[in-house]
């Protein structure tokens, strides 16, 4: 449930176990630690099971479905079910919370992205973003299949940020798996417009919770310039200012 | 030899034609403020009703409930239908479709015909058909009949002339009617109305569409706002409707839960201009009516989708609520897609109307983004549809076989964590040469590839 | 108002009624919604209107529901540019379930339910009026009871039996078409 705002006091014994996913683990380990860190910050025990690999997405929505069940078995080994199963990613969230039981024919998973974690414990946040505009990005995966678009927001509110809305908020950004690489064009054409609707909106960054969305509109950023873009995990760990500072937010 | 019209696509063609979308302004212009607008209306409208979701429920178990015994349903139809004089054919593909109805109009010595929208007809390539046998076939919905002058494909289903001009527009009229008809709307309107009047008072044969056809009464469903499904239903002596096999609700209640639903969908209008229930050709003491009603049922592929879950998409009512939240719709248009469907409907039909293997640009041409899921009045379930495709062309040798190949690979290199560290350090070490070929090549074109860190976050050392 | 003015309020429950709008009030907004023109218990002077005697009035759609029959050709209400239709009050319903009620299963050839004058967004999506069918819709009232008829006078049998016939213009543009 939503928190109420009232600062939690956990106890030693609340452990959460943290899957970093292969994007994080592998291109994002900065915004996978500061999701660590805001983890820990909350007074959770954090376990990174070592064993954990991919949730098999990028088979999965390609249609390769034996691939993605190899992959898929990778995760129903690395993670037990004795802990809450936390992801700095809304869509790898939507593949271990949708479809990879039914894949694997096993029960579901308690697991959480996490800006609902966070937010639904209640977790008080220091306002790293006081003074700052900005503007938050919904992954589709999260916007309509987690139904997760209130939390992030109100997280990065509580740490102080004075958020602007993206016109068109409901548009994908283009990013879409392989939908990125087989019509280039029009990916690119979507991220343009939600990049300019950033900057038309005012933001001064703009903060997305899914590694996918981040990579390809970071990565458009990065070639042709425009409002920098942050994972929702280190706008709120550190500030949308330091990461800039610390050179993690292309301009 | 079939005119039917060719859903068929090679495969890159949609990233062809979607180039040339997106580099024409005007037209990335009047996508956007087209489906914005619909779509705008459409939100209004649902907010509007107090029970959308209970609707909803309702028109999908209905719909399904239809789906699950066409041959059924279709029976009670047609024997209502000819208790009230009418006659009912069926067609099992284009061609047998088009034979009935150009026999049925030679029969009757027609020449001239006035058709009002029917998607049915353009599948079966019906206005090729009856001109191949010396009949006149005149589109009357405004936007089909200066797609017909102009010789192109509605991009839309229920827009279907978004990228014509008012210039474009009047060059045609002023051809016509021989004096210049000025670029304004007003005039357009009136000299199209002057154009089609002729039509209407001519026509020896009105074709229309059946947007629902109800079972327990033997009724069919015209839907438009220009007025032009009346007229064309009323004023010649025979009418000839063509529906798919599909377009049936068991009772006239059913028949209001989609009525509710449909104009909202698809316009934001609670009903439009004019919705008419037609049961039967005209009655005794009539003074007039169509003195014969043949209902042309078409099947082309729909008995196609009955299998698993793919049924489901014989739910739809044609509404275009998918299309106007689709993002890559908003880029592209209808063109991409083919010339009846498009969108996500489109995406999901027509693989399932003529193969896998002769559409497989469309299941991918998606990011999966679910508005469309969310969009659909009859609440089908179209991004995993397209999902559930993507896994057909797998399973059914139609996805390339490097990419298969490629994914195999993957899956078993990442099957392990050993194995998942071997083939990223291998990568990270081929990193500059990996990213210059293939999908590397095509991502970075227009963005900065993503860098593979020096350390894994598992390596990171643990406090 | 003075201070000494008496108090003409009326009682709370009256005050109700009043306020809540009658079936036949929302009939009037919601047509009127849709681009009728309401008038009350006579025909409006327009020459050349089509005129038909509605079956019904849809409340929640804005509608009138006309029926094929003898006594109503379709015609009056496709081809004059401007269409009237006379509808008694209490034939006014609130929903298309309520008329399929009404209506059993005694369907006529054609059941029309008009909610608006004639119009497209064809053309770069403005909207156009009269493109087809009538270019003005127009609605009279009659109260409660009344006979159609009534206001008919003057109207006769041969009013109805318009024949077909099209104003001049231009040739079908058969030869023009393209496939």
């Amino acid at each position: 449930m939503p928190g109420d705002g009232v600062a939690r006091v956990p106890g030693v014994s609340d452990v959460v176990q943290l899957f970093a996913t292969c994007l994080g683990d592998l291109v994002f380990p900065d915004a996978v630690g500061d999701a660590e860190t805001l983890l820990r910050e909350a007074g959770f025990r954090v376990e990174l099971p070592s064993r954990q690999v991919c949730c098999g997405q990028p088979a999965y929505n390609a249609g390769h479905h034996a691939a993605a069940r190899r992959v898929a078995r990778s995760f129903a080994k690395a993670f037990s079910r004795s802990a809450p199963i936390v992801l700095p990613s809304g869509s790898c969230t939507t593949m271990v919370t949708h479809y990879l039981p039914e894949l694997l024919g096993v029960e579901p998973y308690d697991v959480w992205e996490l800006s609902a974690f966070l937010d639904s414990r209640g977790v008080e946040l220091p306002r790293r973003n006081e003074g700052r505009t900005i503007a938050y990005h919904d992954s589709c995966h999260m916007l309509r299949e987690l139904k997760v678009s209130g939390e992030p927001r109100r997280l990065l509110e509580r740490s102080g940020a004075t958020l602007v809305e993206l016109p068109r908020a409901d548009l994908c950004c283009g990013f879409g798996g392989t939908f990125s690489v087989r019509q280039p064009e029009i990916s690119l054409s979507m991220a343009d417009d939600k990049l300019g609707g950033a900057k038309g909106a005012g933001a001064e960054f703009l903060v997305t919770a899914d590694p996918g969305c981040l990579m390809h509109l970071d990565g458009r950023v990065r070639k042709v310039g425009g409002v920098p873009v942050v994972h929702l995990a280190t706008a709120l760990a550190r500030g949308v200012g330091a990461a800039a500072a610390e050179g993690l937010a292309a301009r | 030899m079939s005119g039917a019209a060719k859903l068929q696509q090679e495969s890159g063609s949609f990233r062809v034609i979607a180039r040339g979308k997106l580099n024409d302004d005007r037209i990335q212009g009047a996508l956007d403020l087209s489906v914005s607008r619909l779509r705008g209306l459409r939100l209004d409208a649902w907010e509007q009703l107090d029970d959308l979701e209970e609707l909803r429920e309702r028109a999908h178990e209905l719909r399904m409930r239809v789906v699950n015994d066409l041959e059924g349903y279709l029976a009670q139809f047609t024997q209502a239908l000819e208790a009230r004089g009418g006659h009912v054919h069926r067609a099992a593909t284009p061609e047998e479709a088009s034979a009935i109805i150009v026999r049925l109009c030679q029969e009757r010595k027609a020449t001239l015909v006035a058709k009002s929208k029917s998607m049915a007809t353009e599948e079966i390539g019906l206005n090729a058909a009856l001109e191949a046998a010396g009949i006149t076939p005149v589109e009357t919905d405004l936007g089909e009949y200066i797609l017909q002058l102009d010789g192109t494909h509605p991009v839309h289903i229920i827009a279907p002339a978004i990228e014509k001009t008012k210039e474009q527009i009047a060059a045609m009229f002023t051809a016509i009617e021989g004096r210049e008809v000025p670029a304004e709307l007003e005039a357009l309107t009136a000299s199209a109305r002057r154009q089609l009047r002729q039509v209407f008072l001519d026509a020896d044969v009105g074709i229309t569409g059946c947007n629902m056809a109800v079972a327990e009464t033997g009724t069919i469903t015209l839907v438009t706002n220009e007025g032009n499904g009346r007229l064309v239903s009323s004023l010649p002596r025979t009418h000839i409707a063509v529906m798919g096999l599909e377009r049936l609700v068991p009772t006239l209640d059913d028949l209001s839960v989609i009525l509710r639903l449909l104009a909202r969908s698809a316009t934001g209008q609670r009903l439009t201009s004019s919705t008419t229930l037609i049961t039967g050709p005209r009655r005794a003491g009539e003074l007039d009516g169509p003195e014969e009603l043949h209902v042309v049922v078409i099947d082309n592929g729909r008995t196609n989708l009955l299998r698993g879950r793919y049924k489901e998409m014989l739910a739809c009512i044609r509404c275009g609520a998918c299309l106007n939240v689709c993002p890559i719709f908003r880029k592209t248009g209808g063109a991409a897609y083919g010339p009846v469907y498009s969108g996500p409907m489109g995406a999901v039909l027509v693989p399932l109307y003529v193969g896998l293997g002769n559409a497989p640009d469309l299941p991918h041409a998606s990011t999966l983004c679910g508005a469309c899921t969310e969009a659909c009045p009859v609440k089908i379930p179209l991004h995993e549809l397209l999902l559930d495709l993507r896994r057909d062309m797998v399973e059914e040798g139609v996805a390339p076989r490097w990419e298969r190949w490629a994914f195999t690979a993957w899956s078993f290199a990442w099957s392990t964590p050993l194995g998942y560290r071997l083939s990223t350090r291998l990568a990270r070490l081929g990193q500059p040469l990996g990213m210059a070929a293939g999908p590397g090549k095509v991502w970075g074109a227009g963005r900065a590839l993503p860098q593979l860190a020096r350390r894994r976050y598992r390596d990171r050392p643990r406090g | 108002m003075a201070d000494t003015a008496p108090d003409t309020t009326p009682p709370a429950a009256t005050r109700a009624a009043a306020v809540a709008p009658t079936l036949v009030e929302r009939f009037v907004a919601s047509v009127e919604a849709n681009g009728f023109r309401v008038h009350r218990g006579a025909l409006p002077d327009i020459p050349g209107a089509g005129v038909s005697v509605a079956l019904y009035g849809l409340v929640d759609s804005g509608s009138v529901v006309l029926s094929s029959a003898p006594a109503e050709p379709r015609a009056n209400s496709l081809l004059p540019d401007v269409h009237v239709t006379v509808l008694v009050e209490d034939r006014i319903l609130l929903s298309l379930p309520d008329l399929f009620a009404a209506l059993g299963n005694g369907l006529p050839s054609s059941l029309a339910i008009v909610s608006g004058p004639s119009k497209s967004a064809d053309i770069e999506q403005l909207l156009a009026v009269g493109v087809h069918g009538p270019k003005e819709e127009h609605v009279v009232l009659l109260p409660p009871g009344s006979d159609p008829g009534d206001v008919l006078t003057g109207l006769t049998a041969d009013d109805f039996r318009r024949p077909v016939v099209a104003p001049a213009g231009p040739a079908a543009p058969a030869a023009g078409v393209g496939a």
